[in-house]
Protein backbone atom coordinates (compact mmCIF):
# COMPACT_ATOMS: atom_id res chain seq x y z
CA UNK A 1 0.00 0.00 0.00
CA UNK A 2 1.35 3.63 -0.92
CA UNK A 3 1.74 6.21 1.82
CA UNK A 4 -0.83 8.35 0.24
CA UNK A 5 -3.48 5.60 -0.14
CA UNK A 6 -2.59 4.75 3.36
CA UNK A 7 -3.23 8.52 4.23
CA UNK A 8 -6.66 8.40 2.89
CA UNK A 9 -7.83 4.84 4.55
CA UNK A 10 -6.81 6.31 7.50
CA UNK A 11 -8.60 9.78 7.10
CA UNK A 12 -11.86 7.38 6.60
CA UNK A 13 -11.23 6.52 9.49
CA UNK A 14 -10.10 9.41 11.97
CA UNK A 15 -12.38 12.39 10.63
CA UNK A 16 -15.24 10.27 10.67
CA UNK A 17 -14.81 9.01 14.53
CA UNK A 18 -14.22 12.88 15.54
CA UNK A 19 -17.81 13.91 13.52
CA UNK A 20 -19.29 10.95 15.75
CA UNK A 21 -17.46 11.65 18.73
CA UNK A 22 -18.74 15.48 18.31
CA UNK A 23 -22.15 14.47 17.37
CA UNK A 24 -22.43 12.16 20.87
CA UNK A 25 -21.23 14.74 23.15
CA UNK A 26 -22.30 18.02 22.27
CA UNK A 27 -24.55 19.60 24.82
CA UNK A 28 -25.29 16.31 25.82
CA UNK A 29 -26.21 16.45 29.52
CA UNK A 30 -26.17 13.41 31.92
CA UNK A 31 -29.42 12.45 32.84
CA UNK A 32 -30.33 12.95 36.60
CA UNK B 1 -17.09 -4.15 6.15
CA UNK B 2 -16.29 -0.20 6.13
CA UNK B 3 -19.80 1.76 8.23
CA UNK B 4 -20.70 -1.50 9.94
CA UNK B 5 -17.72 -1.06 12.06
CA UNK B 6 -18.78 2.37 13.26
CA UNK B 7 -22.46 1.06 13.64
CA UNK B 8 -20.87 -1.54 16.27
CA UNK B 9 -18.62 0.68 17.97
CA UNK B 10 -21.80 3.31 18.26
CA UNK B 11 -24.26 0.32 18.95
CA UNK B 12 -21.82 -0.88 22.07
CA UNK B 13 -21.57 3.28 22.85
CA UNK B 14 -25.52 3.10 23.35
CA UNK B 15 -25.27 -0.04 26.06
CA UNK B 16 -21.81 1.01 27.41
CA UNK B 17 -22.46 5.27 27.66
CA UNK B 18 -19.49 6.21 30.30
CA UNK B 19 -17.05 4.53 27.50
CA UNK B 20 -15.27 7.28 25.48
CA UNK B 21 -17.09 7.62 22.20
CA UNK B 22 -13.43 8.24 20.16
CA UNK B 23 -11.94 5.42 22.13
CA UNK B 24 -15.20 2.57 21.32
CA UNK B 25 -14.86 3.81 17.56
CA UNK B 26 -10.82 3.31 17.20
CA UNK B 27 -11.33 0.42 19.20
CA UNK B 28 -13.64 -1.15 16.05
CA UNK B 29 -11.38 -0.21 13.66
CA UNK B 30 -8.61 -1.49 15.58
CA UNK B 31 -7.26 -4.58 13.61
CA UNK B 32 -7.62 -2.25 10.10
CA UNK B 33 -5.59 0.83 12.18
CA UNK B 34 -2.86 -2.22 12.67
CA UNK B 35 -3.42 -3.34 9.09
CA UNK B 36 -2.83 -0.01 7.46
CA UNK B 37 0.91 0.99 9.02
CA UNK B 38 1.88 -2.80 8.28
CA UNK B 39 0.44 -3.05 4.87
CA UNK B 40 2.35 0.04 4.22
CA UNK B 41 5.33 -1.27 5.33
CA UNK B 42 4.94 -4.33 3.21
CA UNK B 43 4.27 -6.39 6.10
CA UNK B 44 1.03 -7.69 5.48
CA UNK B 45 -0.65 -7.16 2.12
CA UNK B 46 1.93 -6.57 -1.29
CA UNK B 47 0.53 -6.21 -4.71
CA UNK B 48 -1.12 -9.12 -5.62
CA UNK B 49 -1.03 -11.39 -2.28
CA UNK B 50 -3.72 -10.74 0.54
CA UNK B 51 -2.40 -10.88 4.07
CA UNK B 52 -3.47 -9.49 7.29
CA UNK B 53 -2.56 -12.15 9.98
CA UNK B 54 -1.19 -10.04 12.13
CA UNK B 55 -3.64 -7.47 12.07
CA UNK B 56 -6.99 -9.60 11.77
CA UNK B 57 -6.50 -13.47 12.83
CA UNK B 58 -8.79 -14.29 15.58
CA UNK B 59 -6.03 -15.19 17.70
CA UNK B 60 -4.47 -11.72 17.78
CA UNK B 61 -7.59 -9.84 17.54
CA UNK B 62 -8.40 -11.48 21.22
CA UNK B 63 -4.89 -9.99 22.05
CA UNK B 64 -5.43 -6.74 20.09
CA UNK B 65 -8.61 -6.71 22.31
CA UNK B 66 -7.33 -7.79 25.40
CA UNK B 67 -4.21 -5.17 25.41
CA UNK B 68 -6.53 -2.44 24.86
CA UNK B 69 -9.00 -3.15 27.40
CA UNK B 70 -6.08 -3.71 30.30
CA UNK B 71 -5.31 -0.10 29.28
CA UNK B 72 -8.62 1.33 30.15
CA UNK B 73 -9.01 -1.00 33.16
CA UNK B 74 -8.57 1.98 35.21
CA UNK B 75 -12.16 2.88 34.13
CA UNK B 76 -13.81 0.27 35.41
CA UNK B 77 -14.52 -3.10 34.13
CA UNK B 78 -17.89 -2.22 31.78
CA UNK B 79 -15.48 0.49 29.97
CA UNK B 80 -12.79 -2.14 29.65
CA UNK B 81 -15.38 -4.71 28.89
CA UNK B 82 -16.61 -2.24 25.86
CA UNK B 83 -13.56 -1.95 24.86
CA UNK B 84 -13.01 -5.49 23.98
CA UNK B 85 -16.34 -6.02 23.06
CA UNK B 86 -15.22 -3.18 19.89
CA UNK B 87 -12.43 -4.34 18.85
CA UNK B 88 -13.84 -8.07 18.82
CA UNK B 89 -16.93 -6.89 17.33
CA UNK B 90 -14.34 -6.21 14.23
CA UNK B 91 -13.70 -9.75 13.58
CA UNK B 92 -17.54 -10.78 13.60
CA UNK B 93 -18.17 -8.08 11.15
CA UNK B 94 -15.48 -9.63 8.86
CA UNK B 95 -15.85 -13.08 9.42
CA UNK B 96 -18.79 -13.45 6.89
CA UNK B 97 -17.21 -11.28 3.78
CA UNK B 98 -13.71 -10.25 3.98
CA UNK B 99 -12.03 -9.98 1.04
CA UNK B 100 -9.78 -13.03 2.21
CA UNK B 101 -10.87 -15.58 4.87
CA UNK B 102 -9.54 -14.82 8.35
CA UNK B 103 -6.74 -16.38 9.72
CA UNK B 104 -7.17 -18.53 13.03
CA UNK B 105 -3.64 -17.33 14.32
CA UNK B 106 -0.80 -15.75 11.99
CA UNK B 107 0.46 -18.13 9.24
CA UNK B 108 -1.95 -20.52 10.25
CA UNK B 109 -3.18 -22.97 7.65
CA UNK B 110 -6.50 -22.55 9.16
CA UNK B 111 -9.04 -20.07 7.65
CA UNK B 112 -12.69 -19.07 9.17
CA UNK B 113 -15.27 -17.04 7.27
CA UNK B 114 -17.94 -17.81 5.23
CA UNK B 115 -16.56 -16.82 1.61
CA UNK B 116 -19.34 -14.71 1.29
CA UNK B 117 -17.15 -11.73 -0.79
CA UNK B 118 -17.39 -13.93 -3.97
CA UNK B 119 -21.32 -12.65 -4.26
CA UNK B 120 -20.12 -9.60 -6.03
CA UNK B 121 -19.83 -5.89 -4.72
CA UNK B 122 -23.32 -4.92 -4.89
CA UNK B 123 -24.62 -7.65 -2.84
CA UNK B 124 -21.57 -7.33 -0.20
CA UNK B 125 -23.08 -3.53 0.15
CA UNK B 126 -26.75 -4.73 0.49
CA UNK B 127 -25.79 -7.46 2.89
CA UNK B 128 -23.09 -4.49 4.70
CA UNK B 129 -26.68 -2.50 4.78
CA UNK B 130 -28.26 -5.02 6.41
CA UNK B 131 -26.01 -5.12 9.44
CA UNK B 132 -25.86 -1.38 9.28
CA UNK B 133 -29.21 -1.09 9.91
CA UNK B 134 -29.90 -3.65 13.00
CA UNK B 135 -26.56 -1.92 14.13
CA UNK B 136 -28.40 1.59 14.22
CA UNK B 137 -31.85 0.48 15.59
CA UNK B 138 -29.25 -0.54 18.69
CA UNK B 139 -27.32 2.72 18.91
CA UNK B 140 -31.09 4.75 18.36
CA UNK B 141 -32.76 2.57 21.08
CA UNK B 142 -30.02 3.20 23.60
CA UNK B 143 -29.21 6.54 22.78
CA UNK B 144 -32.25 7.74 23.49
CA UNK B 145 -32.66 5.74 26.23
CA UNK B 146 -29.97 7.95 27.67
CA UNK B 147 -31.35 11.21 26.54
CA UNK B 148 -29.53 12.16 23.71
CA UNK B 149 -31.31 14.83 22.01
CA UNK B 150 -33.01 13.07 18.95
CA UNK B 151 -31.64 15.58 16.30
CA UNK B 152 -28.14 13.79 17.42
CA UNK B 153 -28.57 10.62 17.10
CA UNK B 154 -30.22 11.20 13.52
CA UNK B 155 -27.44 12.84 12.93
CA UNK B 156 -25.50 10.07 13.94
CA UNK B 157 -27.38 7.89 11.34
CA UNK B 158 -27.00 10.61 8.78
CA UNK B 159 -23.90 10.11 8.69
CA UNK B 160 -23.66 6.70 9.36
CA UNK B 161 -25.29 6.32 6.01
CA UNK B 162 -22.94 8.86 4.23
CA UNK B 163 -20.28 6.66 5.00
CA UNK B 164 -21.75 4.01 3.59
CA UNK B 165 -21.97 5.26 0.44
CA UNK B 166 -18.88 5.42 -0.06
CA UNK B 167 -19.28 1.96 -1.64
CA UNK B 168 -20.00 4.41 -4.79
CA UNK B 169 -16.94 6.46 -4.96
CA UNK B 170 -14.26 5.51 -6.52
CA UNK B 171 -12.10 5.28 -4.48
Amino acid sequence: MSMAAAVVELAFIVVPIVLFSWLNHAGYKEPK
Amino acid sequence: MYAAHFGAGLAIKSRFWGAPTWALLLAAFLPDLIWIPLATLGIESRPGEWHDDWSHSLVMVVVWATLLALLFMRRGWAVAGAMWLAVFSHFLLDLPIHPKDLALYPHSTIHLGMGLWSIGRLRYWIVESCVLVVLMAVYVGGALKNRLPLKQAAGTCLLLVALHARFFLPF
